[in-house]
């Protein structure tokens, strides 16, 4: 049989750094997936999805927020979609699955909301083990009852969870923490794991699938954006695994010094370079230092800021260049003027005092120069 | 007088009171005054020549309004004549109706708008807005009456006149109009930012304000979802408690137990009538036995205090004779103190007569012993009362005295002398006796002896054996000296007589015996009045009253007698003592017989009462006693004493077969009380009503949190928050990045103005420079403070004097120094610059005013001074061309 192996999809993430404009797009682009897993599935020949998780990001999303995944998943009534809570909509009595339950799902969308066995397919073929989660962090092992669980004789045993086979950290510690050998311990043929956001392969019968659209500048594994198509011959037979791209959006950082016209042309042709055919699948967080004349820092402003954050979908930008004039900008001033007098004050201002002032005044100086040769500009 | 300005002519029309043209006349270099006085039209011409230069033809502004003639509608027209650089211009411009402006000059003619620009151009200003006057230096310089007092205030492009001027005189551009519009483009972008008191506007404020309004939206979803999340705990717990109320098992349970309880109050009912009987027909034996017992108590106790009541009596009447003894001994007492207060004042009144008798013999010895001292002072006083008898009668009995022995001494002494008349004539004899011869010679009879004898009178001398001598003295007087010493010698005698003394021995000693009386006399008269002063009476009064006092004592003593305690020996003033003593013990003694007979008598009082309550204690025993006797036999009457030990038994019997019947139902009780099972009843009904209670409550709040949990959850609450925190971020990120545009801003602006500030200072100094020279003239070792916008602010001579703190005169002197500074430097940098001085310097005194009148005609060689005022004569001394205001025939016509 084949199914189809995704997570993670955080349906009504909220990204803080998202302006207003940015964000319905991004959110907009987490439902999308549905629908491409939906018609890979379909082409692939998969019988059913399994998601492993997080299907919401949050406990209490809004209505339309939570009918928005159980919609596009009608449109694939030929799907079995199974459906287990995770530690960002893990089942809260009288919460969020409860609601979903009242609005009256279709036979095809099936919830797992207690750890017993159920058919994965309408033939009965293979039998799913569901880990889901009770509680945002539950104490000990959640699919430790797997290694008991009957399934009828000669079936594939698949195992749906959420958490981590290893401690993300200090934090997480003890949270939710999976047994790395728990397919070989309950005779899984395939144990399919949500809550890490890269695709991952933890052995042969153990995979996170990631989830089907990046979310974050730092995401490990593959990075996501993609879906598991998952075969299984029988229940002793390895799963042949096969990852799928159903992400729109490529999430990078970048890091340039710019010192010069041509860090700055590098760094355009490499930011665009992510995504040659489509720059607006583009995100960008990009860390800049260094420091240009005032010719160039106009074309910073022009190339990179204005431009590049037009073309991509999103440019974030920690730091700017600083300003280095050059012997020519300042003679603009002529030799003695009150300007070029400033100049100097904020030059002096900007190597003396405390990192804030500092900073206040090199942007001063750097306004300063701009603004004195618009006004020369404008005189001449 | 090259480079500058100088008006030529000035002709006005339909301006204020000049209603037909008139034209100023005589104008040229150096200073022109139009001496005239107030209501002349002085401030007029100047209004018109700020207006023909500064304003623009086609203004209908306030400025040019107030140039229509009085009372009427008007066209004012201005026509100037002046040089600039040498060139002469003439401009003319008509305000309102038909209005139009002609320059001319320099081989030009231009019109309208043209000729404005060109003039604006030949004048270095800048052209107004909306009709108000171009702005340059001249504005400043061309003031009226009552500016004059203050600096120049400068607008915007005067300045920039005066600094391009003073930048000039540097060697390089000092960029302050740079500066400048570097600044104005701070200011602006600053003005988006934040408001005129510095408070964000704008983005910058829409930022503050979305951050706290979402802050507050996000404070509220917070509580909105604790609320929820309350309200989910809740629930679970209804739920727990739901599930525990509708348990069948257990309200079947309930349902049993209280029938269970049912039962059990009914057996205990059962039980507790039948013991009840039991009980009663208990109580009824025991009362029967009871009250046997008690008529048998009854009679025992009267018998008891029958016998107690014969005995009581018995016993008081012992106690009566003892109480009686008592009773007589007390008042044998009381008679025995009575005996001893009567013996006691017996020698009392014995001790009283012997201290009496002591008394009086006191008392008579005293009178003895005065009567005996009256009867020795009447003696002494008797005695002295003689002897000044006797002195006196002695005294009386002499018969000389001082004056009779004094006359007896005269004539004595008269006789001396005749004798001595005598012998002084008689014959002295000298007689020297040889021996043997003694007693043979005899004169007259009488032997002679050796010596002298005087012979005074015929004599006799015999000698014995010789014979007789008769001597006769031969002395013619002798019978006169004879007869005077017979006269004397009579006096003599007679004298002697007088005091009975035959001779002057004799009345010598009569003399003394005399002084002799009267000594006694006066002693015996001393003595006497010494008894007597103690007195002060006569002798005779005194010795009458010691006679008196005398028989007063003799009566006195014979009162006392002589007989009473003449017997008694000893000292009587001892015998006195030792009787008061015993007076004194005889009356302590009877006080304390006295004070024992009054002391109340306890044992008496005690001893009546003690009797009197025994009587009454015995007759009240002895009538009880014969009471109870008397009930006894009544009783004994009714029922015998064996009748009711047969009563006695009979009930005993009874009492016993109750309790045993008792204590047979007592032993088959049942567990439990009633009350008990009451309350297990009451409990399990309660229990199961309000169970039913509970259970509708439980379910109306669950249906309640459910629906409130329903609805938040439909809300999306951490959704909402999640958006809410995103849009706060965002807008704290919009917050600090417009309050760091601002502080580049501010940086920026503070540094350029700073830089701007210093520029402007370096090149103030040639305007302090040309100030200077007329400012030493007029205030000596004087330097000016010359601040950045071309104001003076301070004088500093030997200190800095702020400008406001100066003088009027002074201030308008600077004033006045001031503009002729800035038209002097404007001049000297080939800008348009001439002065009018509109009513100034009137305040100046005349050593100040002959000092500015020097220091303006300096300046006039370089610079046209038009000085209108009304007080001619103060102007006098300044040398100026004279102005006179000319009609003119036809303005129009000479204009072409």
């Amino acid at each position: 049989m084949r199914l189809l192996h995704t997570s993670d999809w955080q349906i009504g993430k909220v990204f803080r750094f998202a302006d207003d404009d940015i964000l319905p797009v991004l959110q907009q682009e987490r439902l999308e997936a549905i629908g491409r897993i939906g018609r890979l599935a379909r082409a692939q020949g998969a019988e059913c999805v399994v998601v492993a998780g997080d299907i919401y990001d949050h406990l209490r999303p809004s209505e339309r927020t939570l009918r928005q995944p159980v919609e596009r998943m009608r449109q694939f009534p030929d799907l079995r979609w199974h459906l287990i809570p995770g530690n960002h909509d893990f089942n809260e009595r009288d919460g969020l699955w409860e609601r979903l339950a009242r609005t009256g799902l279709p036979d095809h969308i099936v919830p797992h909301l207690a750890p017993v066995p159920a058919p994965l397919d309408a033939a009965g073929t293979a039998w799913l083990l569901p880990a889901g989660l009770g509680h945002r962090h539950v104490i000990g092992d959640p699919t430790a009852w797997m290694d008991g669980a009957a399934t009828p004789e000669g079936t594939i045993r698949v195992g749906l969870a959420h958490g981590s086979v290893r401690s993300f950290g200090e934090e997480a510690a003890g949270h939710n923490l999976l047994a790395i050998d728990r397919a070989r311990l309950a005779g899984l043929s395939y144990l399919a794991l949500g809550d890490w956001h890269g695709a991952m392969r933890i052995d042969a019968r153990t995979w996170y699938s990631g989830t089907p659209e990046v979310d974050g500048f730092d995401v490990g594994g593959a990075g996501g954006g993609q879906a598991l198509l998952v075969t299984l011959d029988g229940p002793r037979a390895e799963p042949v695994v096969e990852a799928h791209a159903v992400g729109r959006f490529r999430w990078a950082r970048a890091q340039a010094v710019l010192t010069g016209a041509d860090d700055i042309a590098a760094l355009e042709g490499r930011l665009r370079a992510i995504d040659p055919d489509d720059p607006s699948r583009v995100l960008v967080w990009l860390a800049v230092s260094g420091a240009l004349g005032l010719s160039d820092l106009e074309g910073w402003q022009a190339r990179i800021v204005d431009g590049l954050g037009s073309a991509l979908r999103l440019l974030r930008i920690d730091g700017a260049p600083g300003l280095a004039p050059s012997s020519d900008d300042l003679e603009a001033f002529g030799p003695g003027g009150a300007v070029r007098a400033a100049t100097e004050t904020l030059a002096r201002q900007a190597g003396e005092g405390d990192e804030a002032a500092r900073a206040v005044a090199a942007a001063a100086l750097q306004r300063l120069y701009l603004l004195a040769r618009d006004v020369a500009g404008g005189m001449a | 007088m090259s480079g500058g300005m100088i008006l030529r002519g000035l002709e006005v029309e339909q301006v204020r009171r000049f209603g037909d043209a008139v034209r100023l006349a005589g104008l040229g270099p150096g200073i022109n005054l139009l001496g005239a006085p107030n209501e002349f039209g002085k401030s007029t011409l100047l209004a018109a020549l700020r207006a023909v230069f500064l304003l623009p033809h086609g203004s209908k502004a306030r400025p040019v309004a107030e140039l229509q003639p009085y009372g009427g509608r008007g066209a004012p027209r201005v026509a100037v004549d002046f040089t600039l650089d040498g060139c002469d211009w003439r401009l003319e411009k008509r305000f309102m109706q038909r209005a139009f402006v002609r320059l001319e000059g320099g081989g030009e003619r231009l019109d309208g708008d043209a000729a404005e620009a060109r003039l604006h151009d030949l004048l270095g200003v800048e052209g107004g807005k909306r009709g108000a006057e171009a702005m340059g230096l001249l504005n400043a310089l061309w003031v009226g009456q009552g500016h004059s007092l203050v600096q120049p205030d400068f607008s915007d492009p005067a300045r920039a006149t005066i600094r391009s001027c003073l930048e000039a005189d540097l060697d390089a551009m000092t960029g302050g109009d740079a500066a400048g519009r570097v600044l104005s483009r701070v200011a602006a972008d600053l003005a988006v930012l934040l408001d005129g008191r510095g408070n964000p506007r704008g983005r910058y404020r829409a930022a503050k304000e979305g951050e706290q309004e979402a802050a507050a939206e996000l404070a509220r979803l917070e509580a909105r979802r604790q609320a929820l999340e309350d309200d989910l705990n809740a629930m679970a717990d209804l739920r727990r408690r739901l599930a525990h109320e509708d348990d069948a098992d257990r309200r079947e349970k309930e349902r049993a137990d209280l029938a269970e309880a049912g039962r059990v109050r009914d057996r205990l009912r059962d039980h507790d009538a039948r013991y009840r009987a039991a009980r009663a027909v208990r109580d009824h034996a025991a009362a029967q036995l009871a009250a046997v017992r008690q008529d048998l108590a009854g009679r025992t106790a009267w018998e008891r205090d029958l016998a107690a009541g014969v005995a009581r009596v018995a016993e008081l009447e012992g106690a009566l004779l003892t109480a009686q003894g008592a009773q007589d001994a007390a008042g044998a007492a009381h008679a025995a103190r009575l005996e001893a207060v009567r013996v006691a004042d017996a020698a009392r009144q014995a001790a009283r007569g012997a201290l009496d008798r002591a008394a009086g013999r006191v008392e008579r010895a005293r009178l003895v012993h005065e009567r005996g001292e009256a009867a020795a002072a009447l003696d002494r006083l008797d005695r002295a009362a003689q002897a000044v008898t006797r002195a006196s009668a002695e005294l009386a009995a002499c018969t000389i005295d001082d004056a009779r022995m004094g006359a007896i001494r005269k004539a004595e002494r008269a006789l001396d002398a005749a004798r001595a008349a005598s012998r002084a004539q008689a014959t002295t004899l000298d007689i020297a006796l040889a021996d043997g011869g003694r007693g043979r010679l005899v004169l007259d009879g009488a032997a002679l002896e050796s010596g002298r004898v005087v012979v005074t009178d015929n004599a006799v001398l015999r000698i014995e054996g010789i014979g007789t001598i008769c001597i006769e003295p031969a002395s013619h007087g002798r019978d006169t000296l004879r007869a005077a010493l017979a006269g004397a010698e009579e006096a003599l005698r007679r004298a002697l007589a007088a005091v009975g003394c035959a001779d002057i021995a004799g009345a010598e000693a009569a003399l003394a015996a005399r002084r002799q009386a009267e000594l006694a006399a006066q002693a015996a008269q001393t003595v006497l009045g010494g008894l007597l002063a103690a007195t002060g009476q006569s002798p005779v009064t005194a010795m009458d009253v010691a006679r008196r006092r005398l028989a007063d004592l003799d009566v006195r003593l014979g009162r006392i007698g002589a007989a009473d305690g003449e017997d008694i020996a000893g000292d009587p003033v001892a015998v006195l003592d030792a009787a008061r003593e015993a007076m004194q013990v005889a009356e302590e003694r009877y006080g304390a017989a006295h004070q024992a007979l009054l002391a109340p008598d306890e044992t008496m009082r005690r001893a009546a009462e003690d009797l009197a309550r025994l009587r009454a204690e015995w007759q009240v025993a002895r009538d009880g006693a014969a009471q109870l006797a008397r009930d006894l036999e009544a009783a004994r009457a009714v029922e015998a004493d064996e009748a009711l030990s047969a009563r006695l038994a009979a009930a005993h019997a009874g009492a016993e077969a109750a309790e045993l019947a008792l204590l047979r139902i007592e032993e088959t009780r049942p567990e439990g009380t009633e009350a008990l099972a009451d309350a297990a009843i009451q409990r399990l009904e309660r229990t199961i009503q309000e169970g039913h209670a509970r259970l509708a409550a439980l379910r109306q709040e669950m249906a309640a949190r459910e629906a409130r949990i329903r609805a938040a959850e439909g809300d999306g609450l951490d959704e909402r928050i999640a958006a809410q925190e995103r849009l706060r971020a965002a807008h704290a990120a919009e917050d600090a990045a417009c309050a760091r545009e601002v502080a580049i801003l501010q940086c920026l602006r503070d540094a350029v103005a700073a830089a701007e500030r210093a520029a402007t200072e370096r090149y103030l100094a040639p305007l302090a420079r040309a100030i200077q020279p007329a400012l030493s003239a007029l205030f000596p070792r004087a330097v000016a403070t010359v601040e950045p916008d071309f104001s003076i602010s301070a004088l500093s001579r030997r200190i800095d004097e702020p400008f406001v703190n100066l003088s009027d005169g002074t201030r308008e002197q600077i004033a006045v120094l001031a503009r002729l500074g800035l038209a002097d430097l404007m001049r000297a940098r080939g800008r348009p610059a001439m002065l009018v001085l509109d009513d100034a310097l009137t305040y100046a005194d005349s050593g100040r005013l002959d000092r500015m009148f020097d220091i303006l005609t300096e300046a006039a060689g370089r610079l046209q001074i038009v000085i209108l005022t009304c007080r001619t004569e103060l102007f006098t001394g300044l040398g100026a061309r004279r102005l006179a205001v000319e009609a003119v025939g036809d303005a129009t016509a000479e204009g072409h």
